[in-house]
């Protein structure tokens, strides 16, 4: 039996159903229950996210500094860089990406018949009132074809590993436009929020290509569209877990989850404009809604290797 | 007449108060979820101008917390036990239909899966949210809940075929091991 049948006959059992749930409260009663809430008062209608900015720019400032001791990714000195590429030299963080993004741009064509990446994630959660907890750290590797088929082996920390086929169509495979504009619709409307409420989901998109293939020329595209977004920062050169050189660059997500602001920080190889990780920090909680210090690492990615190769048991050779 | 912010609320109340109660009542017993939800709506009128475009997931974070602050360790797995009771009842009795027995089985297959397995599952299979989606609901990444869901989609087709090679009409699960 497959996995996919098994989630078919789940499906089939839904409990409760959904019309069940929907007549559960009778109409009347929401209605009511409606405009009871439009009666409470509110703390207060203006824009919280307009009044906090500044603070939580103060905020970004000290916890750039207090990474570096606290989860490892640390300010290395400045380095010669390939002619080309925008390291340090740039004054602000859409300069710095569009400089990356010409870097991608000049990167060969890749040819091979499976994109190939493997990479590491890590992450924990948290339930309202108690500490991050629950960390995992999983590696795995994935040959995609360009029609989306092909195979995910995950590896187990106990040195296990399967293999799972991927199907075309199974989770909308495909490949990422180029053109500057169809990608930007396509991430929009993907997403189906504004950008800077899912800043962490889409830097972590980049990093992992979002399940789709981005050839470097795609990449550059997605680097300018990242190039537009205010409020990024640059946080200069750094090494990362994996002990390469990059450059990064960070920006605060705020809204998608309720009880928490994230600094996403995306870190791109400078030699080649390509993306090497990102990780997701906790950097500020409503009160009461975590016990454990902050900033805290939430998650982080960690693209170890990419390339294309000609079979699902290949891997690039380096 | 109504503020923008009013209409904006009723839009997003009227919207997604199906499907946020539905979520409330498959982690928690009705009056549990009712007044879940309930909260759920109240938080997200006090902090209205900090909701995102795409609101539901971050009503069902505040739903699951909701649930979770008023349900002692232990009682969130009681719902679904308590339906597979129910239909277990009916599936030892006489005449029982094929779709009773296979419905006691899906529901003993997720009440032997850990609370992890199970919610990956039914944020996507029941109360249908990408996994982009329910990776903000339970608060990791797109990537490690795509992780998180396969695993427990495979462990489910185990808990179903060791479920369908064995007699499924024999003895429950102690509520003990449904955690």
């Amino acid at each position: 039996m497959s996995t996919r049948s098994a989630v078919d006959r789940m499906a089939a059992q839904q409990f409760p159903e959904d019309d069940r749930a929907r007549y559960a409260v009778p109409v009347d009663e929401r209605e009511y229950m409606l405009t009871t809430l439009l009666a409470e008062p509110r703390p207060d209608s203006r824009p919280v996210r307009a009044r906090r900015t500044p603070v939580l720019l103060a905020v970004a400032a000290t916890v750039v500094v207090a990474l570096g001791a606290v989860v490892g990714v640390r300010v290395l000195p400045v380095v010669a860089t390939p002619p080309g590429c925008g390291t340090t030299q740039a004054p602000d963080a859409a300069t710095l990406l569009r400089a990356l993004a010409d870097c991608a741009q000049a990167q060969p064509v890749p040819e091979g018949a499976y994109d190939y990446v493997r990479y590491r994630v890590m992450g924990g959660g948290f339930v309202r009132g108690g500490p991050l907890e629950g960390f995992d750290t999983r590696e795995s590797e994935r040959w995609i074809a360009a029609d989306g088929s092909g195979s995910w082996r995950l590896n187990g920390s106990d040195g296990s590993a399967q293999l799972v086929p991927l199907e075309p169509t199974d989770r909308g495979w495909g490949e990422w436009p180029a053109d500057l504009g169809e990608l930007e619709a396509l991430i929009r409307a993907d997403e189906e929020a504004d950008m800077k409420y899912v800043r962490g989901d889409w830097m972590s998109a980049i990093s992992l290509n979002a399940n789709r293939i981005a050839t470097p020329q795609v990449q550059a595209s997605l680097l300018r569209l990242l190039a537009t977004e205010d409020g990024l920062t640059i946080e200069g050169p750094v090494t990362d877990r994996a002990g390469r050189p990059g450059v990064a660059v960070s920006g605060i997500s705020e809204g998608w989850n309720p009880y928490v602001k994230t600094r996403d920080v995306l870190i791109i190889d400078p030699a080649t404009g390509m993306t090497l990780g990102n990780d997701t920090f906790i950097i500020e909680a409503e009160p009461g809604a975590l016990t454990t210090p902050l900033p805290a690492l939430w998650s982080y990615a960690l693209v170890l290797d990419t390339g294309r190769v000609n079979s699902m048991t290949e891997r690039p050779n380096r | 007449m109504p503020d923008a912010d009013s209409e904006r609320f009723t839009r997003l109340y009227r919207d997604h108060y199906d499907r946020v109660h539905a979520y409330a009542l498959r982690r928690a017993p009705s009056d549990v979820a009712r007044e879940a939800v309930d909260e759920t709506f109240l938080i997200a009128w006090r902090k209205l101008p900090d909701l995102p475009p795409n609101a539901l997931p971050w009503l069902l974070v505040v739903a699951r917390n909701a649930i979770i602050g008023r349900t002692e360790s232990g009682r969130r797995g009681d719902v679904l036990v308590q339906e597979l009771q129910r239909i277990r009842s009916i599936a030892v009795s006489a005449d029982v239909s094929e779709a009773v027995v296979e419905r006691a089985v899906v529901l003993e297959a997720l009440a032997t899966l850990s609370e992890s397995d199970r919610d990956a599952l039914m944020l996507t299979v029941w109360d249908g949210l990408s996994a982009s989606d329910a990776g903000r609901v339970v608060g990791c990444s797109t990537t490690a809940f795509a992780v998180r869901l396969h695993r427990a989609r495979r462990r489910l087709r185990d808990a179903l075929a060791r479920i369908d090679a064995a007699d499924p009409t024999g003895p429950l699960p102690a509520v003990e091991e449904v955690r």
